[in-house]
């Protein structure tokens, strides 16, 4: 099992290297085959994806969705088994995500996901849920006040 | 404060303050009084609100609507001054909640508790997420047709 500083190099890794600066062919060096991703839902249903080609499909789907995101490590914590990260992602949404018309607006979106590690420290599960979304895709901005 | 201490702090708070439904007799004792809360549809523009009253209000709110409510600790882990839980939690929705109103059905639902303490081992910025199916969809499905867990 990696230890807990390996484990969350795993994760800054792929917030970094992997979404931010978009290499998703780390997705078969980092995920495991059997990979299951419990995508946060906007609506009752919340898509579970199983396997790295599936994982792929979302990543680039967001990535069209949104092609400048950016993502931050705010806050991160790990036993070695499982890393929880206090992240956030910002970007243009330029084109329609999970059923949500492009708004042109730059939004930061913040969140917590979770990812659960195999022994050989690949990735094997992840959860997330942001605090924010609904907000940043809805077609009208947030009020002020 | 040391880890054992924050650990000791997040289980006291779950287990009075949400399965007991106690939150007000340990708020000043974990709770920093400026603290800072984020969560989906804290009534400010940024989604942040700071201070002890929207954060008791917050955990009232929904202890009050769901009065039986009781949360697990799926996972907990602390490393110095931040921690994070896991907490899937189920409850009878009786009063009218985020606009939705009581079915007296039974709602399963799952969230992401991210908290950084200060110093003395209080609660100083808490993220709270939800995941899988968001709680006010659960409880428009349980009242169209029974909740499922």
């Amino acid at each position: 099992m990696p230890t807990p500083e390996e484990a969350k190099n795993v994760i800054r890794r792929l917030f970094g290297e992997l979404l931010s600066d978009n290499h998703v062919e780390l997705i078969d060096e980092m995920y495991a085959e059997d990979y299951e991703f419990d995508a946060p839902a906007l609506t009752a249903g919340a898509p579970v994806l199983t396997g790295r080609e599936a994982f792929k499909a979302r990543v680039a789907a967001f990535r069209h969705a949104f092609p400048d995101a950016k993502y931050t490590v705010q806050d991160i914590v790990s036993d070695g088994r499982i890393v929880c990260t206090r992240m956030g992602f910002g970007g243009t949404h330029a084109a329609p995500f999970a059923g949500f018309a492009p708004t042109g607006r730059n939004s930061l979106v913040t969140g917590i996901h979770y990812a659960l590690l195999n022994e050989e420290g690949k990735i094997k599960k992840t959860w997330a849920g942001f605090t924010n979304i609904a907000e940043a895709l809805a077609p009208n901005p947030p009020a002020e006040g | 404060m040391s880890e054992e201490q924050n650990i000791a702090t997040i289980k006291k708070f779950v287990d009075v303050g949400l399965n007991q439904k106690s939150i007000d007799s340990i708020l000043a004792e974990i709770l920093n009084p400026a603290i800072a809360l984020e969560a989906p549809g804290v009534p400010t523009a940024a989604g942040a609100a700071a201070g002890y009253q929207i954060f008791r209000e917050a955990v009232f709110g929904w202890t009050d609507a769901f009065p039986d409510v009781q949360v697990d600790l799926a996972s907990l882990i602390v490393n110095g001054e931040s921690g994070s839980f896991d907490l899937p939690y189920h409850g009878t929705h009786t009063k009218e909640f985020a606009g939705v109103p009581p079915s007296n059905e039974v709602v399963y639902g799952a969230e992401l508790w991210f908290v950084q303490f200060d110093g003395e081992g209080k609660f100083l910025n808490v993220r709270i997420c939800e995941y899988g199916t968001p709680l006010r969809s659960a409880m428009i499905a349980a009242a169209a047709h029974g909740a499922h867990p």
